[in-house]
Parts: structure tokens; sequence; C-alpha cells
């Protein structure tokens, strides 16, 4: 990794933790899905170099209005496609939404434990 | 000097806030600015790559959260955060010393190295850090009025620190994928622009000057 690089993936694991930043919702999808780093950069389909630009913009809140204008340009900016994007956005929002109330975990951890034993 | 067009358009992003600002920033300066720093503080570079990280997105986000700080009329962007990203790494560095408890910095030995480090001794106290500040500014003025780009800025810091290997320019100028020949002769191509400029403007005298 040259310094370029180095240096946009140090700025974001400072941020990672400021729900404000896209790298808060990525390090949170890396986290539900049990994914790592390179791997979601697989998933989004883009270049190391612009996973970590994306990280650094801020997050568009899925319930604002100009969401969806918001997003186009971010998408435009990393060169990142639009749908991926708004999946891995989707994706965190509910599961963090979900994860507020301590009771769906629980049945969710049931519903999942109940599907692994009917596969078997 | 006032700051460039597109130094304003980023200011504006920052100070809207726009989505894509701090990232812009970061990927604009980050790495131009850990270069700089890094053949200015040579020992601690090769100490540890991290505190150079530390200043510069320190400077980027203390700006990022107050861009009133910075004057667009006054001067450019680049040399303010150059300087802001300075002044965080003496912090650090002085920080460090305490930790340490040591009576010397590690910068200190390095001041041997090229001459123009010797403006960079930071004892702590205001006014030194007024004059360092004041000196890299002038510094800073005068590699900008003999370079059109931030990239030229940047290999005449290399060039006038001694740099003598063919990776570092290499990665500035973003030619890595090249082979080493094509690589070297690239580089030696600009190590020689960059060297008649600062000898026909005769740079080193100036900024001796500057120190003195």
């Amino acid at each position: 990794m040259n310094t370029k690089l180095n240096f946009l993936k140090y700025a974001t694991t400072r941020i990672e933790d400021n729900h404000e930043f896209m790298a808060y919702t990525l390090k949170m999808y890396c986290e539900f899905e049990k994914i790592s780093e390179t791997e979601l950069i697989k998933v989004l389909d883009c270049s190391v170099n612009s996973y970590y630009e994306l990280a650094l913009c801020k997050a568009p809140g899925i319930g604002e209005l100009d969401f969806m204008d918001r997003l186009a340009i971010i998408s435009e900016y990393v060169t990142i496609d639009k749908s991926k994007l708004i999946m891995v956005i989707k994706h965190v929002h509910t599961l963090l939404k979900f994860a507020s109330q301590p009771e769906n975990i629980l049945l969710a951890a049931r519903d999942k434990e109940e599907g692994k034993n009917g596969k078997k | 000097m006032k700051a460039s067009l597109l130094e304003m358009e980023l200011h504006t992003a920052v100070r809207q806030k726009k989505d894509i600002a701090l990232s812009k920033l970061d990927k604009m300066y980050g790495h131009q600015l850990v270069q700089i720093l890094k053949y200015k503080y040579q020992t601690a570079a090769r100490r540890d790559e991290i505190l150079f990280f530390e200043a510069v997105n320190e400077a980027l986000w203390g700006y990022y959260n107050n861009p009133d700080t910075f004057n667009p009329e006054k001067y450019k962007l680049f040399s303010f955060l150059l300087v802001a990203a300075d002044r965080d790494l003496q912090n650090i560095l002085l920080k460090e010393q305490k930790h340490l408890n040591r009576k010397d910095l590690p910068e200190d030995v390095e001041l041997q190295e090229n001459f123009w480090n010797t403006i960079i001794k930071p004892h702590g106290s205001t006014n030194d850090t007024i004059q360092i500040e004041e000196t890299m500014t002038a510094i800073q003025n005068v590699l900008e009025r003999l370079f059109p780009n931030e990239r030229d800025i940047i290999l005449s810091y290399m060039v006038l620190a001694g740099e003598r290997e063919t990776e570092p320019f290499s990665e500035v100028l973003e030619i890595e994928e090249l082979t080493i020949l094509k690589q070297r002769e690239e580089v030696k191509k600009h190590k020689d622009r960059i060297k008649k400029v600062l000898e026909r403007n005769d740079v080193e005298n100036r900024i001796k000057n500057l120190i003195l």
C-alpha cells in the first residue's frame, strides 16, 4: 500500500465510530454480515481506493427527502454502483433499527437457530 | 498567496458540509502533506509513519470542523493546511518527548542532515512556534511561486532534503506500475527539471537566508 492509500485508511479508522460517516455504515455492514473489509470491497465491486474514499463521505439518511440525489453524487464521485450503495445503507439501517430493540435480537436468534435445525 | 479556484470550490464544499467534502479534502491533500512532513522530519519518519498520519488527519479534521479559520483571500489552502499539520506534528513530537522523558528530541540529530531542517527545533514556547510557522510559510511561498502544482512542490522538498531513492519519487509521481528502469528514467527527468528551477532561482540560499 502506498502513502495515499495508507493515509485514507488511517483517516477512515478515525471516523468509523462516527454515525455521520459512511465509514461507520461500512464497519457495521462488515460486523453484521461477519465479513472482512476485503470481502465488502468485492461486494461493492470497487477498488480499495474508492472504498476508502466512500468511507470518508457523509452517509445520507434514508428517511431524508434528498437521499437519492445525495447518493447519486456520492456514487458518481467514488464510481461505485448506486444500487450497491443503497443495498449496504438500507441493510445497515434495518439491522440497526432491529438491534435497537433487544427482544428482536432474541427472536431473530431463535428463528435462525430453528432454521438451521430445520435444514439439518 | 490567494487560494486557487479549485481550493475555493473545496472550501465552499467544506463550509456547506457537503457529503463528499471530507473525502475530497483527504484525497487531495492527505498524502501530499504527509510526504512533505516526512521530508522535514526524517528521523521521526523512519521511526513511525503513523505520527504523520495523526498530525495530518488532525489538521484536516480541524479545518473541516472549523473552516472559517482559513482565509482564502490571504492564503492558499495547501499552505494553510501544511502549517496546521506541521504545528500538530510538533505537538505530537513534544508529547512523545515528554512521555519518553528525554532531554533532546530525536529531531535534534536529524538537524544535521539537511540545512532547512534547522527551522524545526520545537522548544514549546509560543514565540518559537510563531517563528517556525512564519518561516515555513515563507519557504512554502518561495516554492509556490516557482512551481505550478503541489506535486512539484513535494518533489522540490524531496530534492532539497537530498532524497536519493527512486521509490519515494515514484510514489509521488504515481508511476509505481512502470518497470524499475522506466521509473528511474522518469524520476531522473523530473529531478533534473526541479533541480534546474531551484538552481536558477538560487532557492537553497534564499531558504538559508530565511532560516538564519
